[in-house]
């Protein structure tokens, strides 16, 4: 069986975007229909914050003698402090009551206790790429069919999961080389509702600057491994295409960026089977223009690949050899890979090396 | 079942493990009488891009172990078998034919995560909900949430800490509540039945809240006399489970029933879950197994089989997860960790381990957030192999410490143990003197050569007096385990004959000296009659070749205060030892392991015991 390692770059290729609510709701859009990034594809309310009051316990009765002194019933709106039940007193004085710590609705009054519900959201899910609808997924959303570039990233700080129109916007590159850091300096407000490009990693100045211009994403080489909490605190994703640490990002990946600048981007975040976030950027381009649809690529002998870990890690290359058992002289260890002639200046070595099947992945 | 040969007896098995980085499957045959194992294939395993499918990794697999067997064990699409077990791309040919085409059986067994999601509402935090946390550790699970009702909220208050833990099983459902508390008689026992109606009165609130498909699986495993009461209040609105007690009296704890439970419940959810492991589940002649299920089989097993009174521990480090299991005869305990793992679970460790506890293990400089980073990029890219001998050191310091977070872990376990079985943990945290230490795992298995290996467990594990290390080379003893359950003799001659790659016997003498000074002195006579005298010097690590199958007889005299295992300090001996992939391994570098406070001279020393070991 041919071995297929993953493709981390499609210059432009037919994708398809799944786009989906984080509940059930309604979908407003049927196969075929054609849809541009704004547009609103499904809707659904998703249910507020609950909150739940030990009523038969504050009002000292058993949990089988709450209905008795409830004066909400299920389905009512309350307010915030608002009576839900009460119990004996005299003449006004000495009466035991539950009120409502927030506002809300009453979703249930079972077992002593009273559940509420506080306002839903109303979640309106935007296509964010323009295309066709090519699937319905009834209840949830769509799958919308879209020609364009694909760049398949290694972490991403799953923001883009929390709201399902995060992770939207015009592709900015601000750095001048793919190995640059991205500073606070280079994030102004030029980079307001921008997927904002930068080279190597990023300053966390930067990310809290980011924050402040309202940018809709972040996209560099490397996340240092200690920002890793700001990234998942802040409202949009920030997406690293080689790893943590100071990464300059592949090159195929940074002439991407840099071609499509201006154009509008999304980031979509794949769930694995470990519940990690595999971050794709997806660049939807328009059919007419030059770009030759790329064949599906597969390992052999002068396939293009990308390297993964280090000290290769972010470099590219060329195969030279079939799949075979090879062993690492610096390590010792024993794995099926394959020689790889490098691209581009190197500081050292001849560029010839070998690399474990396991850390490559496919460029067109 | 007859096969096609007329013969009701299984004669081959092909034993099939679904892991988190690989996928293997295994021939185990008769020759000669006897099972062997014959032949295997490995593939990474494919569930992430671009396969996203078990299946593409399975069949590549089976196709590399029939290349290795040489023998036609499956049959492409289309092709007509007789109850054959099909694939997408063709079948296992099942039973074996007369030409010898296929096999009679196949097991499997899996340790495919995402690992059950688990909250525990019990009484007493410090009785049944940690009786509880010990049974849930025993598969691949991860403890969401614990509510304990003795904690938190004032009975008559309004205190809101179990409202606050209902509203968050509402907005996050795990997989299964586990509700415990209260003995099954006496006074005690009476006074458990209120409160656990209580609680299960607030867990039907949480269901009132959530969708049928959204409800976790209710698991019992309280107070007998409030079983009923319990299921009239929660069946109808949850799949609902009744076990028995994890505390049936107050000394006395029975972990089986939850044990079981939630070994079904893991297969019954990952099946579910993880697209394409159906076909595995269709082709077995058995029902899954978990590789932990199946290593916990052979580590009893081996303690009962060889009657090794002083023990055995099993050390399973994966990707995702790692297992410890010790058995002393009929007595047993163990965890898994279903989220510390040495790839995909390397987040999750480094939440629980400082980064200067891994970077003392190194032989060279490497500056704290370097290090996180190279290990978050093996995170990131968990089935990758590190290039550079700093990325492989760092690696296998990772697991050193993953395995002593397991150890501590096991402890308080290890001590209920021990009060049953008279073999104590002792007093600064040492392990007792055991028999055999079995040893599982990508970093173990794959490391460049066995003496690095053997440096891990050492290290990690720390064996004081005569013991001797043995690993899973070949990744076969779930496979092995899964077949107990088909076929026992199957199972036993193969772990005998295939099972281990034995790493060597080790001698380490415990007591305090000056470096340098001699702690130990022994000759040791070979079969052929030549002998050898060494004297070991106090922090010293020694490897005298004694190659495997061959044994030698050795005499055995420590220093004064020096503790062999022979019965006390200074006390030496005579005795055999067995050869080894390294042979007799002399760790004189003290009981515990000291670390210098001097990182140069902490890197030193680390260099110079890879050096001595063949590392």
């Amino acid at each position: 069986m041919e071995y297929r390692l993953p493709v981390c770059v499609i210059p432009f290729a037919q994708l398809e975007v799944e786009r989906l609510l984080p509940v059930p709701g309604q979908v407003l859009v049927r196969v075929g229909d054609k849809v541009d990034a704004t547009d609103v594809i499904a809707r659904a309310l998703h249910p507020g914050p609950l909150c739940a009051i030990n009523a038969a316990r504050v009002l000292g009765v058993g949990n089988a003698m709450l209905p008795k002194y409830v004066v909400k019933k299920e389905g009512e709106d309350v307010k915030e402090k608002e009576i839900l039940a009460a119990r004996g007193g005299v003449l006004g004085l000495f009466r035991k009551k539950c009120v409502s710590p927030v506002a809300g609705t009453v979703l249930a009054i079972t077992h002593g206790r009273i559940l509420l519900e506080q306002a839903p959201l109303t979640v309106e899910l935007r296509a964010n790429v323009r295309g066709e609808v090519a699937t319905v997924i009834p209840n949830f959303g769509a799958v919308i069919r879209t020609m364009g570039a694909l760049i398949r990233g290694a972490w991403s700080s799953g923001a883009e999961a929390n709201g399902p129109n995060l992770g939207f916007g015009v592709l900015r590159v601000v750095v001048e080389g793919r190995d640059q850091p991205l500073t606070a300096g280079l994030v102004d407000v030029s980079c307001h509702g921008a997927i904002v490009v930068g080279g190597s990693s990023v300053e966390q100045e930067a990310l809290e600057q980011a924050k402040e211009m309202n940018v809709r994403a972040i996209v560099v080489g490397g996340v240092d491994a200690g920002l890793r909490k700001l990234c998942r605190s802040l409202p949009f994703p920030v997406v690293a295409t080689q790893g943590l640490g100071d990464l300059p990002m592949a090159e195929p990946m940074f002439q991407l960026l840099r071609m499509h600048q201006g154009r509008e981007a999304v980031i979509i975040q794949w769930d694995t089977a470990w519940g990690k976030a595999r971050p794709e950027i997806i660049i939807p381009l328009p059919l007419d223009q030059a770009w030759g649809i790329s064949a599906a690529p597969s390992l052999e002998v002068g396939a293009h690949v990308h390297l993964t870990r280090s000290p290769y890690a972010g470099l590219v290359g060329q195969v030279m050899s079939q799949p075979q058992l090879l062993r690492d002289p610096r390590t010792g260890l024993q794995f099926l890979g394959v020689k790889v002639l490098l691209e581009g200046p190197r500081t050292e070595g001849s560029g010839n090396v070998i690399a474990p099947l396991a850390n490559l992945e496919l460029i067109p | 079942m007859t096969n096609e040969r007329g013969s009701t007896e299984i004669e081959s098995i092909l034993a099939v493990e679904g892991g988190n980085v690989a996928t293997r499957a295994f021939l185990v045959d008769r020759v000669e009488g006897t099972y062997r194992f014959v032949a295997r294939g490995e593939c990474l395993t494919t569930l992430a891009l671009p396969q996203s499918s078990f299946e593409i990794g399975l069949w590549s697999a089976l196709q590399q172990l029939e290349g290795a067997a040489g023998r036609i064990l499956l049959s492409a699409s289309g092709a007509s078998q007789p109850r054959g077990r099909s694939l997408s791309w063709g079948s296992v040919i099942m039973p074996e034919q007369p030409d010898g085409h296929g096999v009679d059986a196949l097991v499997a067994s899996t340790s495919i995560l995402p690992p059950l999601r688990v909250a525990i509402a019990g009484l007493i935090r410090d009785l049944s909900v940690e009786s509880a946390r010990r049974a849930v550790e025993s598969t691949y699970t991860v403890v969401e949430d614990i509510i304990a009702l003795n904690e938190g909220a004032q009975r008559w208050g309004t205190a809101r800490g179990i409202e606050a833990k209902l509203e968050a099983l509402c907005q996050n459902p795990p997989h299964v509540i586990l509700l415990v508390g209260g003995v099954d008689e006496g006074a005690y026992g009476r006074r458990a039945y209120t409160p656990l109606l209580e609680i299960a009165e607030m867990l039907g609130a949480v269901a009132s809240v959530l969708d049928k498909p959204a409800r976790p699986v209710v698991i019992f495993a309280g107070n007998q006399s409030a079983r009923s009461a319990v299921a009239d209040l929660l069946s109808d609105q949850f799949e609902f489970r009744a076990v028995d007690n994890v505390r049936p009296e107050l000394g006395l704890e029975v972990l089986t029933g939850v044990q079981q439970e939630l070994e079904r419940l893991y297969q019954e959810t990952i099946i579910k879950q993880i697209p394409h492991l159906d076909a595995l589940v269709n082709l077995s002649t058995a029902p899954l197994m978990s590789s932990a299920r199946a290593f916990e089989l052979v580590v009893r097993f081996v303690a009962r089989q060889y009657n090794l009174i002083r023990g055995v521990l099993g050390v399973d480090i994966g990707g995702a997860s790692t297992q410890i299991f010790v058995a002393m005869g009929d007595h047993s305990c163990g965890l898994v960790k279903g989220n510390l793992g040495t790839s995909h679970g390397l987040e999750s460790l480094l939440d629980q381990i400082a980064i200067e506890d891994i970077l003392r293990w190194l032989p060279f400089v490497m500056p704290a957030a370097e290090a996180r980073n190279r290990l978050l990029n093996k995170w990131v890219h968990p089935l990758s192999i590190p290039q550079t001998r700093e990325d492989l050191l760092l690696e296998q310091a990772v697991a050193r410490e993953a395995m002593r977070l397991a150890l501590r872990e096991l402890r308080p376990r290890w001590a209920t143990l021990a009060e049953s079985s008279a073999l104590a943990l002792q007093g600064d945290g040492l392990l007792p003197p055991l028999d055999l230490l079995i040893a599982r795992g990508g970093v173990l298995s794959h490391a460049p050569n066995p003496g690095q290996a053997a440096l891990m467990l050492l290290d990690a594990f720390q064996p004081v007096g005569l013991s001797r290390l043995v690993l899973d080379q070949l990744s076969l003893l779930p496979a092995i385990g899964a077949m107990a359950a088909l076929q026992p003799l199957a199972a036993a001659e193969v772990l005998e004959r295939d099972g281990f790659l034995d790493l060597g016997t080790v001698i380490a003498p415990t007591g305090q000296a000056r470096r340098g000074e001699i702690i130990l002195r022994f000759r040791m006579e070979y079969a052929d009659g030549s002998t050898v005298q060494v004297e070991v010097p106090y922090g010293s690590l020694e490897v005298i070749p004694l190659p495997l199958g061959q044994t030698a007889n050795l005499e055995l005299r420590p220093a004064r205060g020096f503790d062999i295992g022979m019965g006390s300090k200074g006390r030496g001996g005579k005795t055999q030892v067995q050869g080894g992939a390294l042979g007799l391994i002399i760790d004189a570098r003290g009981r515990p392991l000291a670390f210098s406070s001097r990182p140069q001279v902490q890197q030193a020393r680390m260099q110079e015991w890879l050096w001595s070991i063949g590392g």
